[in-house]
């Protein structure tokens, strides 16, 4: 059984929750636990305590994990690859893109390339790493509400495109 | 099909690598996929074949790779399979995959596994401590590659892997180390919680899931996005380096202050090794790592690395099987391992 936040790792701590007869259980690895304020060690001791941290747990689970989520390019969904741990296709790094930013933050303390470029590609770098690099920007700008700024770097890479 | 690998030595166990005494040898792999194919845990058998097909024939016009032995893992026995998982040439779960296959380069050094978790993963092992000059000769057969096989690339993930975990540089560099000095020191504890938080990991010698043996140890990187290759490898070169000089340490204060139990122990472990009619795997590797660390103290009789690198390989499971040439049960291999021990210290 995998970690239910991370989809990655074997979960080896569960939680279960019964209020009104209804029974949520939470299973996490050790490394989410820890991260989620719950460690061993850190066992909430009130109820409310409890409560709070069921809450918090699947307001974030909801907002990172949309279980619906399927690859267009190779049939997978957001689901499978959280059973398996394992992605279908290049495709699914587009697909998921949003949870996957997560998951390969919280696995590598970063989500940016920094390292070799296939040769075949190599070609093609200066340009389409410029409008990578620019895009990414874009993001960022978008992310700050820096409407200006996003403005202007997509105009630079409509330049880029032409 | 494998017969030839039963009489000859991969070079990486020669032991002439820098600090062969402590480390045994180094390996670095790349994860590595073909653009447009669905990875081998989800593409059909037509995809895993075609996949096959596009990386042998490119690896027909590469000089590094001349001569090659390219295997199809369907098409080996079960103590085939696990001969070359013994040998460090195909991971445990290759032979799961559906249409799995292994090229091996001459003496062993490069082995490119075919549709095992993603389309290619493409080793370069070499004896002792030699992360850098490693790095190189793998680097350049990625480049050569890479020429004509067009890899699952995004500018900003880097190398798109099957697991999130190889996504980047999908590059995982280990350096296999044997210290039983820290080991008697009880600093081992101490040392594998450490290595995580500097974002390496501890793996034991016999496959990346198995449990230590022998005091042997594999340290790798974690991460595998967000640095550059040579960083990553930098990294590793220090941590290595560090417990490699925690290890001499050790060792010299074993020489300075060794006492009669110390050389006692040694002396009833090589005792055990050269007499025993019936050893069990693990037992013997336990026994080995004592009388390693006996010889290189000078408190027993000087045998050269090399063999006892052998030893480490050949006393395992199908190693033994395949030397007796047919299926025999673990009380059968338990005898020939004695046997066999025997040969290489006389």
């Amino acid at each position: 059984m995998f970690c239910d936040i991370c989809g990655i790792n074997k979960a080896n701590i569960h939680f279960k929750q019964i209020i009104n007869n209804q029974t949520t259980v939470i299973h996490l690895c050790e490394q989410c636990a820890e991260e989620k304020g719950f460690s061993i060690s850190n066992i909430p001791s009130s109820f409310p305590e409890i409560f709070e941290f069921f809450s918090n747990l699947f307001k974030e689970e909801a907002r990172e994990f949309p279980q619906e989520l399927r690859c267009p390019s190779c049939g997978m969904t957001f689901e499978q690859f959280q059973k398996k741990g394992r992605l279908g296709c290049s495709g699914c790094f587009e697909s998921f893109k949003e949870p996957l930013n997560s998951i390969l933050q919280k696995i590598h303390g970063g989500i940016t390339h920094l390292g070799k470029v296939p040769t075949y590609l190599l070609e093609k770098l200066p340009k389409e790493k410029q409008i990578e690099d620019l895009k990414s920007k874009l993001r960022e700008a978008v992310a700050e509400e820096n409407y200006e700024e996003a403005a202007r770097i997509r105009d630079m890479i409509k330049q880029l495109k032409c | 099909m494998l017969e030839k690998y039963v009489n000859e030595f991969p070079e990486w166990l020669n032991a002439k690598g820098k600090f062969a005494d402590i480390a045994v040898s180094t390996r670095i792999r790349l994860a590595r996929n073909i653009k447009d194919i669905p990875f081998a845990y989800w593409a059909s058998m037509r995809d895993l074949k075609r996949t096959t097909d596009m990386i042998t024939s490119c690896i027909e016009n590469i000089d590094m790779l001349k001569n090659s032995d390219i295997i199809t893992i369907n098409e080996l026995s079960n103590v085939e399979k696990q001969f070359l998982v013994e040998r460090h040439l195909i991971s445990p779960e290759l032979p799961s995959s559906k249409f799995g296959s292994v090229v091996i380069s001459e003496k062993e050094m490069i082995s490119i596994m075919i549709n095992e978790e993603d389309h290619l993963r493409i080793q370069v092992l070499s004896s002792g401590f030699n992360l850098f000059d490693t790095w190189k000769i793998l680097s350049s057969l990625d480049d050569k590659l890479s020429f004509n096989l067009p890899y699952a690339y995004s500018f900003n993930f880097g190398y798109l892997t099957s697991c999130p975990t190889n996504v980047g540089t999908g590059l995982r560099a280990s350096v296999m180390l044997h210290i039983p000095g820290l080991s008697l020191a009880n600093k081992i504890e101490k040392l594998l919680p450490a290595l995580s938080k500097l974002g390496m990991v501890s793996r034991g010698f016999y496959g990346e899931k198995s449990e230590s043996f022998g005091d042997l140890f594999q340290v790798s990187n974690q991460i595998t996005l967000g640095k550059r290759e040579e960083e990553l490898i930098e990294e590793l070169q220090k941590t290595v380096s560090q417990i490699i000089s925690y290890e001499q340490e050790e060792r010299e204060l074993l020489k300075k202050h060794g006492s009669f139990q110390l050389e006692d122990r040694f002396k009833r472990a090589y005792a055990l090794l050269l007499n025993a009619k019936v050893i069990p795997s693990k037992e013997a590797i336990e026994l080995l790592s004592v009388v390693r660390l006996g010889i290189l103290l000078d408190l027993l009789p000087p045998t050269p690395l090399e063999r006892l690198n052998r030893l480490l390989i050949i006393i395992q499971p199908a190693h033994l099987q395949m030397v007796v040439g047919k299926p025999s049960g673990p009380d059968k291999r338990d005898i020939v391992r004695a046997e066999l021990i025997h040969k290489e210290f006389l």
